[in-house]
């Protein structure tokens, strides 16, 4: 079942080349669709089976084996300023799109020399290295073996802006479930350091302080968030885990220059947030509206 | 609110996992082999204290070692070649004979040196040095080396093979193993295609006989059972031995307490943390300190000693299994400030792990040693290459050997036993 907060949050989009094609991955409601392919799941099948693999499937794979691991968090992008970079792993074949001018965390196949394993993820237009970026007479322990979860997450990582904030956010939003069941223990560390980083990060470049020292107090829901600072010592931050998903994973932290504490109501066009200016002053309501 | 962003009676995994997000957002590249340190350090002593389980620890430390590798590059190489050396398998080792020769001879229009041959069941091993023209004898250890690589950058000045022979009629040929030169000079490994005799007292290099010192007996080696510390006590005295003690301003044993006392574990004036903070300040000081619980206070009598005899002597002793570990024994080297052991183990990690500050295990095994004057010592790896199953390097001590020592005993230690190996100094050769 789709976690709530996931149907609010708008549709988002991934392009990667596949079969020698520019092809659309698609993120609504928490799951992943290959805009591009009648019948994924036959080509799933037809593919484990010892058929043709393609970077589409390779994704819905990742993401299908990936969606419930805590683990995503930690090796996702906490936000603009943290760029993934992928060079030294190897994975299956692959992927996004385009090759050439999207800014970050491009994904960009493994080319020539009957290479079957490889893709490299390149920073802006720097051209990376191929998946033989193990050093000499290091082993891969992982030849010959299916995709490993860091294989999973590397690539998952490599989608780009947009789709890594969806898919943090759908991964926290079905930790958040949890919370409310026997295991509600387990999820709460990786929830919290989650939301420190993520808030860390984009407080440091609001801010335009990068180094500047965060406290944060993990807040229940019906908790006011609030923000706090002497301009010397750390940020006094108080946030639910819930910003994850419905601030954060919107790419709503800074709107017209003020950083977003909470989101107060949303539709497919309106979206009402708890904003707080650099000057820290009194919380106010900004209404984003599409038109 | 405590320090560093976190609260008094943190969650222990929630403590953890701040303190790797702090470092993964650090400003800058900074070292990438240093990064996720201080986090290693506060799951050792978080899991000594009971507070944090292993495996969840272990989690974490995957988790953030994935986060570096997808931010790093380098990085993700890193994790492949951590994984490799995590597979190591444990080989044993055999030494017949050890022969610390410092042999001079003319080999051409070089001069080279013959440092030391080590006679094993299966191979035979020269450890050589040259230098040209002649005349012009330096040491390529204290030049800057450079390895040699596949496809090298620079032709190696040493042949690749040398023919070997010895008293007994055996003829073997060596091949040459790692290397390094500049400046000049060079220094190789060669290891026989077969055993030389371990009874020879010559062997021939290329037609050049060269005399071996006398045969010594090998040292007495046994494995005994120690009685097994607390294992907080046991990590943090780790930490205050560790050589990656201090790392860019960060003192691994005040990291281990500040989480320890963050997380409910310790009170901030517990006893035991006052202790070792004085023991941690006392070493990183080097100053002797009175009412130091033993072996701290003898370990503290010697730092600061100048008075060390210079020499050489061989070891040749092989300690079959140590916790897991099969160690060779070389020889000892003694300077005025410090001794060094050279040594193998297998597998490898002890000598490899030169930032043992990046795991949850802590370093398996710590190299003390003591002598008949009460005096005891510890050493630390200091120059280690190979791999996950086997390395070759040496440890050196933090203080010198006095000189009125007439027996040494080195004492590799593990968690439950320690190997106990006698070395007579009597034979302390002055080495060059």
């Amino acid at each position: 079942m789709t976690p709530e907060p996931l149907s609010e949050l708008p549709p988002a989009l991934a392009r990667v080349e596949c079969s020698g094609e520019r092809h659309t991955i698609r993120w609504a409601s928490g799951n992943l669709v290959a805009l591009d392919h009648v019948d994924p799941e036959g080509e799933r099948t037809l593919a484990a089976l010892g058929g043709t693999g393609c970077a589409c499937l390779d994704v819905l794979g990742a993401w299908s084996r990936q969606q419930e691991n805590p683990g995503l968090l930690t090796a996702l992008s906490r936000g603009t300023q943290d760029q993934i970079q992928a060079e030294g792993f190897q994975t299956r074949t692959f992927v996004p799109y385009p090759a050439t001018t999207t800014p970050r965390n491009v994904l960009r196949p493994a080319r020539g020399g009957g290479m079957t394993h490889g893709w490299v993820a390149v920073t802006g237009s720097a051209v990376g290295m191929t998946g033989g970026a193990v050093p000499a007479g290091v082993m891969d322990p992982r030849t010959n073996a299916g995709p490993t979860r860091e294989d999973d997450l590397a690539l998952l990582g490599g989608l780009g802006h947009e789709l890594t904030l969806r898919l943090v956010a759908t991964v926290t939003a079905t930790l958040l479930d949890r919370l409310d069941g026997p295991d509600r223990f387990s999820a709460r560390p990786v929830l919290e350091a989650s939301l420190f980083g993520r808030a860390s990060c984009a407080l440091r470049s609001w801010l335009a302080t990068p180094d500047l020292e965060i406290e944060l107090q993990m807040t229940r829901p019906d908790e006011e968030p609030s923000l706090e600072w002497d301009g010397g010592g750390p940020v006094q931050v108080a946030l639910p885990p819930e910003w994850v998903t419905t601030v954060w994973g919107r790419d709503l932290t800074v709107i017209a220059g003020r950083f977003s504490l909470a989101v107060v109501d949303s539709t497919a066009s309106r979206t009402t947030l708890v904003t707080i200016g650099s000057d820290l002053g009194t919380p106010r309501q900004l209404v984003v509206e599409v038109l | 609110m405590g320090c560093c962003g976190v609260r008094r009676n943190c969650d222990p995994e929630t403590y953890l996992r701040l303190a790797f997000e702090r470092t993964l957002l650090s400003h800058g590249p900074g070292n990438p082999m240093l990064e996720g340190f201080e986090g290693a350090v506060i799951s050792r002593a978080l899991t000594a204290a009971g507070r944090l389980e292993q495996e969840t620890a272990q989690r974490v430390l995957d988790e953030y070692e994935l986060a570096r590798a997808l931010r790093q590059p380098q990085r993700g190489r890193m994790l492949m070649h951590r994984r490799s050396l995590a597979q190591g398998q444990r080989q044993r080792f055999s030494t017949e004979r050890v022969a610390i020769c410092d042999r001079d001879f003319e080999h051409g229009n070089e001069q080279w040196t013959l440092l030391r041959v080590l006679f094993g069941d299966d191979a035979t091993r020269l450890d050589l040095s040259g230098v040209g023209p002649p005349g012009k004898r330096g040491n390529p250890r204290r030049h800057s080396a450079m390895r040699s690589l596949p496809g090298g950058m620079a032709p190696h000045p040493h042949p690749q093979t040398l023919a070997l022979a010895d008293d007994q009629g055996t003829a073997a040929t060596a091949y040459v193993g790692q290397s390094s030169w500049g400046d000049g000079s060079w220094e190789a490994t060669y290891t026989s295609d077969v055993p030389l005799s371990p009874d020879t007292q010559w062997i021939e290099v290329d037609g050049f006989r060269l005399e071996l010192p006398e045969r010594q007996p090998a040292p007495e080696v046994h494995v005994e059972d120690i009685e097994p510390m607390d294992p907080l006590r046991a990590v943090l005295y780790r930490e205050i031995l560790s050589t990656d003690r201090r790392q860019g301003g960060a003192d691994t044993v005040e990291i281990a307490s500040r989480a320890l006392v963050a997380t409910g574990a310790l009170g901030e004036d517990d006893a035991m943390l006052v202790e070792l903070r004085r023991i941690a300040d006392a070493v990183a000081n080097t100053t002797p300190v009175s009412g130091l619980p033993e072996p701290w206070t003898s370990l503290l009598a010697r730092f600061s000693q100048g008075d060390g005899r210079s020499g050489a002597l061989p070891i040749g002793a092989v300690i079959d299994d140590l916790e897991g570990f099969s160690i060779r024994l070389d020889a000892l080297f003694s300077e005025p400030g410090s001794f060094s052991i050279s040594l193998a183990i297998s597998p490898g990690t002890p000598l490899l792990r030169h930032f043992p500050g990046m795991g949850v295990e802590p370093s398996p095994i710590t190299w003390w040693a003591e002598d008949d004057r009460m005096n005891v010592y510890v050493a630390f790896s200091d120059r280690g290459g190979g791999g996950g199953n086997l390395a070759e390097g040496q440890v050196t001590s933090l203080a010198p050997l006095d000189p009125k020592a007439t027996e040494l005993r080195l004492l590799p230690t593990g968690t439950r036993t320690r190997a106990i190996v006698t070395v007579p100094l009597d034979a302390l050769a002055v080495a060059r």
